[in-house]
């Protein structure tokens, strides 16, 4: 329309200064010239729209939101990624609506625009947003203010960015991350309080091998101790077998030779009174052998080897044989294991049971006396049965004590020093002495060896050894 | 007839010495007998010295010897003669209380040709008395004299 009204008066004002002053000419460059311009400006704007809306489809499909606001917050503009983000309705034109709404918390807003008036723009700045359905949602806006050529602020341009499954997998890192720090914390700790038990536990090794010390010096000192009074007890048993016999020795010699030289002089009585003093003066000297023996007995060393028992019983009965008055005795013997012992102890046990099984059945006619043994995992058992007097079974935990009898000496002669003898032997051994018997019923005795070569003294110190 | 030799007894107990005696005399063996009541004066005996320093010369046939006397015992005096050049073939039996393992080893180890334990019973002890003192006085011959 303008351009027509141009073309038409130029071509009047041509005319006219055709008419006037210049030939067709002129007019005809003029033309040219307006044609040139007209066509020149028609391509300009053209572009110039085509520019335009290329720029719009870049904003409209930008991977990021954008919008334009009014200074006072009304939506001018906005592509499809910011509907996207704030859930808008991407149908429908939304321009005109007021952008608090997608705030969480409206005062924010205004920290952010006076942000934005102090500085024109704003970078990376985090909003707590939400979407027109309410979901909260985190944002990172950056804008810009827009101003006139009065350099008036007439609106502002933004970009957003949904942040929100980032910050919901930073959230969750930081909860991983204070759960982390809690596992290590509770950890460390429990490292911390196992290096102080370590500690404690050190301290207390140390101290229990401070204890160990002490205690091997006082057992070094017992033992000092016990050397010390083994050999007093030496000196007293030698003592003891020296001096008691000598005036034993004395007062028999002396009743004696009174016998010999005054027997026809002295009366009935007095002879008697000097049978007695004879036959105590031997039960005396019978008495401290045997306990010169029972000491020295608890003072020997073991001296261990194999031995077959068969052999041993077989002797001890054979000298038995010999030593004692014909009697009717029937025995009867079972074959004998070999065992780890003392063959000199042993065999001491076996006299001693085998003595008490000859005295006990003496007042018997026909005596029976049967060896045997049993065994279980780890002892042999021997025993020694008897049909002589036995005894009562109340009085049994008294037949092994030194000097305890359970018969008088009128009914059998005795020191009460046999059993204890085994009883220390036995024990020795590291095994058990045991007896049963029912009055006139007969007595069974029972020892037990161990079945293996070591004894629990050896054991401990190959342990300590292997510590080593 | 043979020469009546000496029998030196040592021991410090009067009982025993009289016991001994006593033995000794039923076999006609007692006044051959010289009594000393410690290992002391056994030395001196065999020594010449002390009360005995004028005794007629010669050495007894037997020395019976307790081994528990006070101030040097038999095992004392037994180390003594046998470390001594001309009384180490002295013939010595050790007259004892009692049969104390240690002693008996170390009286052997010292070359004793005897250790009798005095018996408790006195008809044993006579007897006992009785076999040493005829074997020692009467059945055993001496050392040759020069060696003694």
């Amino acid at each position: 329309m303008i351009d027509a009204l141009v073309v038409s008066l130029l071509l009047l004002v041509g005319i006219r200064l055709m008419a006037i002053c210049f030939a067709g000419i002129s007019i005809v460059v003029l033309i040219a010239i307006i044609f040139f311009f007209h066509r020149k400006y028609n391509i300009s704007t053209r572009s110039l729209k085509k520019s335009e809306e290329e720029y719009r489809g870049m904003i409209k499909n930008l991977m990021e939101g954008f919008n334009s606001v009014s200074i006072d917050g009304i939506l001018l503009d906005y592509n499809k990624e910011f509907a996207r983000i704030f859930n808008l309705d991407p149908e429908m034109d939304h321009r005109g609506i007021h952008l608090s709404q997608f705030w969480q918390n409206p005062i924010d807003r205004e920290a952010y625009l006076n942000e934005l008036f102090k500085c024109g723009a704003i970078r990376h700045y985090e909003i707590n947003a939400k979407t027109t359905t309410g979901d909260s949602m985190s944002v990172l806006a950056s804008a810009r203010l827009i101003r006139d050529e009065q350099n008036k602020p007439i609106r502002i341009e933004g970009c957003y960015l949904d942040i929100t499954g980032i910050r919901q997998s930073t959230s969750e890192l930081n909860e991983l991350k204070t759960k982390l720090e809690i596992i290590v914390e509770k950890r460390t700790n429990e490292l911390r309080e196992k290096v102080e038990k370590l500690h404690k536990s050190e301290k207390a090794m140390l101290y229990m091998v401070e204890d160990l010390n002490n205690l091997t010096t006082e057992l070094q000192d017992e033992k000092r101790k016990l050397e010390l009074s083994n050999k007093e007890l030496e000196a007293f048993s030698y003592s003891v077998s020296h001096d008691l016999r000598a005036p034993l020795r004395h007062i028999n010699g002396y009743v004696e030779m009174l016998n010999e030289k005054y027997n026809l002089d002295l009366p009935q009585q007095a002879q008697h009174y000097l049978s007695v003093i004879t036959n105590a003066t031997k039960q005396m000297g019978i008495l401290i052998d045997e306990l010169l023996q029972f000491s020295r007995m608890g003072r020997q060393e073991l001296r261990k080897t194999q031995i077959d028992m068969n052999d041993l019983v077989d002797q001890v009965i054979e000298s038995a044989k010999q030593n004692i008055q014909p009697r009717d005795i029937a025995w009867t013997k079972q074959k004998l294991p070999r065992v780890f012992g003392d063959s000199t102890l042993l065999k001491q046990v076996w006299i001693n049971l085998l003595d008490n099984a000859v005295k006990y059945t003496s007042k018997n006619e026909k005596t029976k006396i049967e060896i045997g043994f049993t065994e279980n995992e780890t002892h042999f058992v021997f025993f020694i049965r008897d049909n002589g007097v036995g005894f009562d079974m109340r009085y049994a935990h008294k037949l092994f004590g030194v000097f305890q009898r359970l018969h008088s000496q009128a009914e059998f002669e005795g020191t009460g020093i046999g059993l204890a003898s085994v009883q220390r032997i036995i024990h020795k051994h590291n095994g058990q002495v045991w007896a049963e018997a029912s009055p006139d019923k007969g007595a069974t005795f029972f020892f037990s060896i161990p079945k293996t070569e070591r004894n629990d003294h050896e054991r401990v110190e190959i342990y300590i050894t292997g510590r080593r | 007839m043979k020469e009546l030799k000496s029998i030196l007894l040592a021991e410090d107990n009067p009982q025993d010495v009289e016991l001994t005696l006593e033995a000794l005399k039923e076999h006609q063996l007692a006044n051959q007998v010289v009594v000393v009541n410690d290992g002391v004066e056994v030395m001196e005996y065999l020594n010449y010295e002390g009360q005995f320093k004028d005794r007629k010369k010669g050495n007894p046939v037997v020395l019976l010897l307790d081994v528990k006397m006070p101030r040097m015992s038999g095992i004392e005096v037994l180390e003594a003669i046998r470390s001594n050049d001309t009384l180490k073939m002295l013939p010595i039996v050790m007259l004892t209380s009692s049969r104390q393992e240690p002693d008996l080893k170390k009286c052997y180890a010292l070359g004793v040709n005897a250790y009798v334990v005095k018996p408790v019973n006195f008809k044993d002890f006579l007897e006992a008395v009785k076999y040493i003192g005829v074997f020692w006085a009467m059945l055993n011959e001496l050392p040759p004299m020069d060696t003694m």
